[in-house]
């Protein structure tokens, strides 16, 4: 039996408070992420624009330079010496780090593939890892004395040497670091990715006749461009504003003929320790219109392709 | 870098934390009638544990004054202090600080100067000239920081290499050599890295450089004079010595340790007054076997002398409490304070009393050896040295162009003139 429900009588007319609330009630409750972004985003980067016109040391007043700090940069032989290790750097681990997580997420997505859980744990591992015990192991794993890798090498006819401060390796053991720790983070993106490639089209290919490398490159690559664009100006952004890695195995001055000298470190060492502020926001936003440049060529090349 | 020593000193304040607090007598007249309020003290390990020693003492002169030490790393201290002064709230009434970071806040300090004169022999020369800068005292340091070498002396002795025989550099250079022949190369005589920017402010210390890379005015870059350049050539000439073991590390204390304790080399070329704590800490079974000697000199009967950078502790001048702050600094960083900061650490002192007290004990690491008086010898010898503005980046610069003179891309005068150039233009001095 159908209970007869009183309907509530409709209200003609709301009060005009009534009325400005309606319409202020969603703004009001979007607007803690725009006052955090403005008081903790927005403002710091303008704020950063208006230092890097000074010459500010923190504890007395700047004085205007104007443009200065960025002549200084763009003269200053430390800031490309910083900039060619970055790209350098970012050549050498921005692509395989994805093409090596592409391939893992494809083998920990396949059904064939058994403890996929675990291996997927395994691989993110040192995404979680504490920073210093990176720096530790590979420290440890390069060492001249006793480090797993001479011994490794020396079969290859390749002399015991100090990697860690000799600048012709120096950049490649940077490399393998951040392919270390940074791999299984690309992979978890990526393995998101795959698992929003509808099956029917895996399907649809087996049923034609389609091999496995088949499959790959004509289904999983074009559907991932997106993800794999993603993960390629993520990690390009990463790259340019890398710090941690380098400042843990190499020094703030980046060891042995500056070879471990990143843009990051050089910022930090700019700003925090020789407390050049200005110096350090004109580096900042140098940095990010290189970053700004480099995204968007990425964007471009990527949607290009795509078409 | 004082790394390795931040790093050791954290171990060892870890270790006897629970040793520190007990009550000691005053060393100081109280300066102030009584008082409320809080005394904030920030430092970090190896560097409070003095005045954090004093509390007690200080509270039974002010029972209405609380003491806080807060205690952070290296960085975050500075960090904190700059943030505070720009702030211009949140200091505290007295920090420790990196010498060579003195003049990054200046602006924000007290000037110290009119209480000098009353405690000029409290302190071992030149550590009073050390917390100055332009003739104005801003901060009394906890420790003393001569430079000498240590050695090996089995291994000297082994090989035949007399200390008395060592004079020069050079010669130091010419046994490397020998040793390297004589031991077929097993044995090197030191460590060097190529940007050892350490090696160089010894060296500079003895060409009478007492602002290592600045005049005494600090306003004019000398590292192009021809003084400066020799004491590059005098690397160059220890670096291509075959005794040299270059490029062992990445960091020269902490890895001097690696290639000392597997006797890979036989000496530490620039030892200051803390590592000898560094080497029984980390290498006690080679107790007995080493020795400590002057740093040679560049030229036969020069100066022989090195001087690097102790910590000081200094009052912002945003502290309500200027007077009280002062009593208590002095209380942690003389007398009963100094005593408690070197059971902990064992660093040399720069309390004039506590390192007459130690100069007549022998050192049994040092097979008997009076270490402190030689420490205090050196210390004594060394001019006035000072840390002036842009230092720590004068530091990387040079670093910079030294690897690239010891590498042999350029030679000692195009390096130096190149880093008298950057440092002129990044440091605004002439």
């Amino acid at each position: 039996m159908a209970l007869a429900l009183p309907i509530p009588a409709r209200r003609e007319t709301a009060h005009p408070l009534d009325r400005g609330w309606r319409r202020a009630a969603p703004y009001v409750f979007i607007s803690p992420f725009y006052l955090i972004f403005l008081a903790f985003g927005l403002l710091p980067i303008v704020f950063s624009l208006g230092v890097s016109l000074y010459d500010w040391r923190g504890t007395t007043p700047g004085a205007f330079v104007g443009a200065a700090n960025f002549q200084v940069l763009l003269h200053d032989p430390i800031f490309y010496t910083a900039l060619r290790n970055t790209v350098f750097v970012w050549l050498g681990s921005v692509p395989p780090m994805i093409v090596l997580a592409l391939v893992f997420a494809v083998l920990l997505n396949s059904q064939r593939v058994r403890f996929r859980s675990v291996f997927r744990t395994v691989y993110f591992l040192p995404v979680v890892t504490s920073l210093v015990i990176t720096g530790l192991i590979f420290k440890f794993l390069f060492n001249p004395n006793f480090g797993l890798m001479n011994r490794l090498l020396e079969p290859l006819g390749i002399a015991p040497t100090n990697m860690l401060a000799d600048p012709t390796w120096m950049k490649p053991v940077l490399i393998l670091a951040l392919l270390w720790r940074w791999t299984g983070n690309d992979m978890v993106i990526m393995l998101a990715g795959l698992q929003s490639i509808p099956g029917d089209l895996y399907e649809a290919a087996r049923v034609d006749g389609a091999s496995g490398p088949q499959t790959f490159w004509h289904i999983t690559v074009p559907l991932m461009r997106p993800v794999i664009l993603f993960d390629a100006i993520i990690s390009t952004i990463g790259t340019f504003n890398l710090f941690a890695e380098p400042f843990v195995l190499f020094g703030q001055d980046g060891g042995i003929g500056q070879a471990g000298l990143v843009t990051g470190t050089l910022l930090y060492k700019n700003a925090f320790v020789y407390f050049k502020f200005g110096y350090g926001a004109a580096l900042a936003w140098v940095l990010a219109l290189i970053i700004f440049v480099l995204s968007m060529t990425q964007l471009k090349l990527g949607s290009r392709e795509a078409d | 870098m004082g790394i390795s020593r931040r790093q050791l000193l954290a171990g060892s304040a870890v270790a006897a934390a629970g040793a520190l607090g007990s009550t000691r007598g005053l060393t100081a007249a109280p300066r102030a009638a009584a008082q409320s309020g809080t005394l904030t003290v920030w430092g970090w390990a190896g560097t409070y544990e003095g005045i954090q020693s004093q509390i007690q003492a200080f509270n039974q002169k002010h029972p209405d004054i609380m003491v806080n030490v807060q205690t952070f790393d290296y960085e975050t201290v500075h960090t904190n202090l700059l943030n505070a002064i720009v702030a211009g709230t949140g200091a505290p009434d007295l920090c420790a600080i990196d010498v060579v970071r003195l003049t990054q806040y200046i602006d924000g300090l007290v000037d110290l100067s009119a209480h000098r004169a009353e405690y000029e022999d409290y302190f071992v020369p030149p550590t009073l000239d050390l917390g100055s800068y332009q003739g104005k005292l801003y901060g009394l340091a906890t420790d003393s920081e001569p430079v000498g070498v240590l050695y090996r002396k089995d291994i000297w002795d082994q090989y035949g290499i007399a200390e008395e025989d060592i004079e020069t550099w050079a010669d130091l250079a010419e046994a490397g050599n020998k040793l390297n022949q004589d031991s077929g190369g097993s044995v090197s005589l030191y460590g060097m890295l190529a940007n050892q920017y350490q090696l160089y402010e010894v060296l500079a210390v003895e060409q009478g450089f007492t602002g290592y890379y600045f005049d005494e005015t600090d306003t004019k870059v000398i590292v192009d004079d021809p003084k400066a350049i020799a004491a590059a050539e005098v690397m160059k000439q220890l670096w291509d010595s075959k005794g040299a073991l270059q490029n062992f590390g990445t960091d020269y204390y902490d890895d001097s340790i690696v290639v000392l304790k597997s006797s890979q080399a036989a000496s530490l070329l620039v030892s200051p007054a803390w590592f000898p704590f560094y080497l029984t800490e980390q290498i006690p079974e080679q107790s007995g076997k080493w020795r400590l000697m002057r740093a040679p000199a560049i030229e036969p009967g020069g100066p022989r002398v090195g001087y690097q950078v102790p910590t000081i502790f200094v009052m912002p001048s945003q502290s309500q409490q200027q007077d009280l702050a002062w009593e208590f600094e002095i209380m942690g960083t003389t007398g009963d304070g100094a005593r408690a900061l070197f059971d902990l650490t064992h660093i040399l002192p720069a309390d004039a009393g506590l390192l007459e007290e130690l100069e007549s004990q022998p050192d049994e690491y040092f097979g008997g050896q009076k270490t402190f008086e030689l420490w205090g010898e050196i210390a004594r010898d060394s001019p006035k040295v000072f840390f002036g503005t842009g230092f720590t980046e004068a530091q990387a610069i040079l670093g910079n162009h030294l690897q690239q003179i010891l590498n042999g891309e350029k030679s000692a005068e195009d390096g130096m003139h190149e880093a008298a150039e950057e440092m002129r233009a990044k440091l605004n001095k002439s």
